[in-house]
């Protein structure tokens, strides 16, 4: 395996009810890491402290690189068409923006397609692509994704799911905490958070088993 | 990002006019008709004025207690004549008379002349609905010396029923004759009004609360723009944290934008009051810019501590209203107990109420 890009050594991390105690995660360039876990297990608290934004009770969490965070609620303002949302990420201009979202695997997303549409009038699925593609503008070396194929439907899905193989194979990294069994498939490992304790599932554990478990 | 913003403050600036001109006029209609309630002529309440007449001064006493007969007057004022200049000022002072008059000396003989001296009317500037008394003072006063005059020049078998020396009486019976036509036209010019408290010139009951019903309504957009931000988003902020826009920057780009949005609803408040208002001042859409910037300061400081827009219009409504209410912003002060005139002192809004108030109409 490459050098860790991630590392999680003993970390405890506390919000609200949930706990979480000496987690311990590391993930290299190219890596798809799931986390799976009931409504409430922790997942997100995890990603937030992954992204800096959550400081752990104990432990340390080192990230070598530029972290991108996707949100499970999109960080977008309705008013305002998808470029608009786009620019306020980004001092790129709106051609480069273009050319951006046109000729680099960020075409995946196929966001270009409704550019000048607002927020308020698009799908779930659209919304969910502009999250993703208002992150990656930043050119982030690791990408954290909470939830990104809820309530998607089965195109917006695949798109979704192409984008992170395209991703991953150029050398990023992916943290993806989801319920969907489909994007597991896609992952190298794949953590189980059970009342506040994370451990790394075998290789071939059916993620809705290890849940049932 | 500048650009974006100032793109939605666009975008949502026809819905925030619609809403708050919708509020506004309805405010504006609370406010006419409040006056109305508040200047309704059948009032049943006695309010007390403090009265010094020198004792040389027998026609006034006179005309003082004609007055005092007066059905207008005997139902709502009851004059309380003092022996002293000094007791008239501590009786308006310490709230035991609402106004005060002083007549001073030689008023009579020098009436219509040169030389008139003028009646001082006393009074402070804590609670504006007394202006209006006053004023309506000033006018009975004016009407008392007229009756006096008319009492002199047709009655002079009055003054001696009264006991008064007969030349006197006749000598001021002549002066007072020749000059009626003068008095009768200056007979405004007699009194000069005292503030007690202040010298600067007071607000009627309608401009007071106009401006405190405008500050309110600027007060309440906060609760729209809470749904206008995704800044009370915790969401938006970490995106930002992670983009390297600094939460500040943020805050204050918000800010900016709140006080763009409330300072077009005052101008939009300044033009529709200026039909209204003939005191409306143009300076005002410079002076007011301080309350608006700390109500988006705080408004917008609010929508980042507070988690849903919901918990904002709880806020919004209920702490804003009840502090809004508590500074005398919606009822006059002069309507609410001893206990929360003195309280409104610690209300930050009060102050705020008083500034916005001198910012629009001083």
């Amino acid at each position: 395996m490459s050098d860790p890009i991630v590392t999680i050594e003993n970390i405890s991390l506390r919000y609200k009810k949930t706990v979480l105690t000496d987690v311990s995660i590391s993930a290299g360039k190219g890596e798809t890491v799931g986390l799976l876990g009931l409504n409430g297990s922790g997942k997100s608290t995890l990603l937030s402290a992954i992204a800096g934004l959550r400081k752990p009770a104990t432990g340390v969490i080192k990230v070598n690189g530029k972290a991108g965070f996707v949100t499970q609620e999109n960080a977008l303002i309705d008013e305002l068409t998808a470029m608009d949302n786009l620019k306020m990420w980004t001092p790129l201009s709106k051609a480069d923006i273009l050319k951006e979202l046109t000729e680099t695997e960020l075409s995946i997303l196929k966001v270009s397609d409704f550019i000048d549409l607002k927020v308020k009038r698009m799908s779930g699925g659209m919304k969910k692509r502009l999250a993703i593609a208002s992150v990656l503008l930043a050119k982030p070396d690791i990408l954290l994704m909470d939830e990104p194929l809820a309530a998607l439907d089965i195109p917006a899905k695949n798109d979704i799911i192409n984008f992170m193989d395209s991703f991953r194979s150029r050398g990023g990294t992916i943290f993806i905490a989801s319920h969907s069994e489909d994007v597991f498939r896609h992952c190298s490992k794949i953590y189980l958070l059970k009342k506040g304790v994370c451990t790394l599932l075998p290789e071939g554990t059916s993620p809705a088993e290890a849940l049932n478990d | 990002m500048i650009k974006a913003y100032c793109k939605r403050v666009l975008l949502f600036l026809p819905f925030v006019m619609c809403y708050f001109l919708a509020l506004g006029l309805a405010l504006l209609a609370l406010v006419m008709y409040a006056s109305e309630f508040l200047f309704e002529d059948n009032t049943d309440s006695i309010v007390s004025v403090a009265c010094y007449v020198p004792d040389e001064e027998a026609y006034s006493r006179l005309g003082i207690g004609l007055v005092q007969q007066m059905d207008s007057v005997k139902h709502t004022i009851d004059i309380d004549q003092v022996k002293h200049k000094k007791d008239v000022v501590r009786k308006v002072e310490s709230g035991d008379a609402i106004a005060g008059i002083i007549v001073p000396d030689g008023f009579i003989e020098t009436m219509g002349t040169p030389d008139s001296k003028q009646v001082q009317v006393i009074y402070r500037d804590a609670d504006t609905f007394e202006e209006h008394i006053v004023n309506d003072l000033l006018y009975a006063r004016s009407d008392l010396l007229g009756t006096t005059q008319c009492t002199i020049l047709t009655a002079g078998d009055l003054a001696e029923e009264l006991g008064m020396d007969p030349s006197e009486a006749y000598d001021v019976e002549r002066t007072t004759s020749n000059n009626l036509f003068n008095y009768v036209m200056d007979r405004k010019t007699l009194f000069h009004g005292v503030n007690v408290d202040d010298l600067v010139a007071k607000y009627a009951v309608r401009e007071r609360l106009t401006a405190s019903y405008t500050l309110y309504i600027i007060m309440m957009s906060v609760f729209v723009i809470s749904f206008f931000y995704k800044g009370n988003s915790s969401i938006f902020r970490a995106r930002a944290k992670l983009s390297g826009i600094g939460t500040w920057k943020i805050f204050l780009l918000e800010s900016l934008c709140a006080a763009f949005m409330m300072y077009l609803l005052y101008i939009l408040i300044f033009v529709c009051a200026s039909f209204i208002f003939d005191s409306m001042k143009i300076l005002s859409l410079v002076t007011v810019l301080p309350v608006i910037i700390i109500v988006a300061l705080a408004g917008t400081g609010l929508c980042y501590i507070v988690k849903s827009p919901t918990a904002v219009s709880y806020i919004t409504f209920g702490a804003g209203t009840s502090l809004m209410y508590l500074a005398g912003g919606l009822i006059p002060l002069d309507y609410m107990p001893r206990f929360f005139q003195n309280a409104a002192l610690f209300n930050p809004l009060y102050y705020l109420i008083q500034f916005f108030m001198r910012s629009m109409f001083l």
